[in-house]
């Protein structure tokens, strides 16, 4: 084994302790401005896993859309929310059972597919940074998907100015 | 791995920086607490406020074009990477994606959704 697997391996188990302590507290904290706080730092670890597995354009947009946009957006509309900062009680029981039945059978899913599926498993981490290939691709093969999306995202702007106007 | 020595010792110096400053203020500055020191405030107005109020739905206007402008802008990186390489296709792709974009900025310019009222 090399030193910079080592090194990956470390990295890697350091910040997916981080992710499911942060995770673990994100769904167990009764304040919902802290619970989207502990989610930041989750985001933020599934970036690092894109840096190890060689996706830096996916590690990029995680960290600029995800834990920079995605989340002021997601403080806002706990802040846009009357009274549900705090949760003490919230949840009534019957929603609190079928939550836990959902999770469940997420996980029970989960673990179905990461034990069913025949994972193809490199020897070598992947090395080959993405970003270069995705612009080559986005700007030939994929240019008219490509400038859709900037109609989307006008769409998107135009769509929240309407809704959001003040008059 | 591709090489992201100069990431890693940029972090380690932002992480560094950040706690040597909390570190050394919390050292050097005189610790002499009292009630209404320790208690929260905002500009001076003592009695904190409950948060729990009505918020403007202007800050859920600004985060949407926010987003917006976030994504764009991931857009450039993996043009800007080969920006030399792509020449004139990726300029005008590019280009063409900005002005699609300008035209929504200019909607948002008119309908006064970027000023602060």
């Amino acid at each position: 084994m090399a030193a910079t697997d080592v090194f990956v391996a470390i990295v890697f188990y350091l910040v997916a302790a981080t992710m499911i302590l942060a995770g673990a507290s994100m769904v167990l904290a009764r304040n919902m401005v802290r619970s989207a706080l502990w989610l930041v730092l989750t985001l933020a670890g599934v970036a690092v896993m894109y840096v190890l597995l060689s996706a830096d354009f996916l590690a990029v947009a995680q960290i600029l859309v995800y834990v920079g946009a995605i989340m002021i957006l997601m403080l806002f509309a706990i802040m846009l929310t009357p009274n549900q900062v705090d949760l003490p009680s919230a949840a009534p029981q019957a929603q609190r059972i079928s939550a836990a039945l959902t999770a469940l059978a997420v996980f029970g899913i989960s673990v179905f597919v990461m034990l069913s599926h025949r994972w193809n498993v490199r020897a070598v981490p992947l090395d080959a940074p993405s970003s270069e290939r995705l612009g080559v691709l986005l700007m030939s093969t994929y240019v008219l998907p490509f400038e859709i999306a900037s109609l989307l995202l006008t769409a998107g702007m135009i769509g929240a100015i309407v809704i959001a106007r003040e008059e | 791995m591709a090489d992201y020595s100069a990431l890693m010792v940029y972090l380690a110096l932002a992480a560094a920086i950040a706690a040597l400053l909390v570190i050394i203020s919390g050292r050097l500055s005189p610790s002499n607490p009292s009630i209404a020191k320790l208690r929260p405030y905002e500009c001076g107005v003592s009695e904190p406020q409950t948060t729990e109020t009505r918020w403007p739905v202007r800050f859920a206007l600004v985060a949407m074009l926010f987003l917006v402008f976030d994504v764009e802008a991931l857009f450039f990186f993996p043009w800007a990477v080969l920006a030399r390489e792509l020449s004139w296709n990726g300029l005008l792709a590019m280009g063409g994606f900005f002005a699609v974009l300008g035209v929504g900025y200019l909607y948002a310019r008119a309908r006064g959704a970027l000023t602060w009222r």
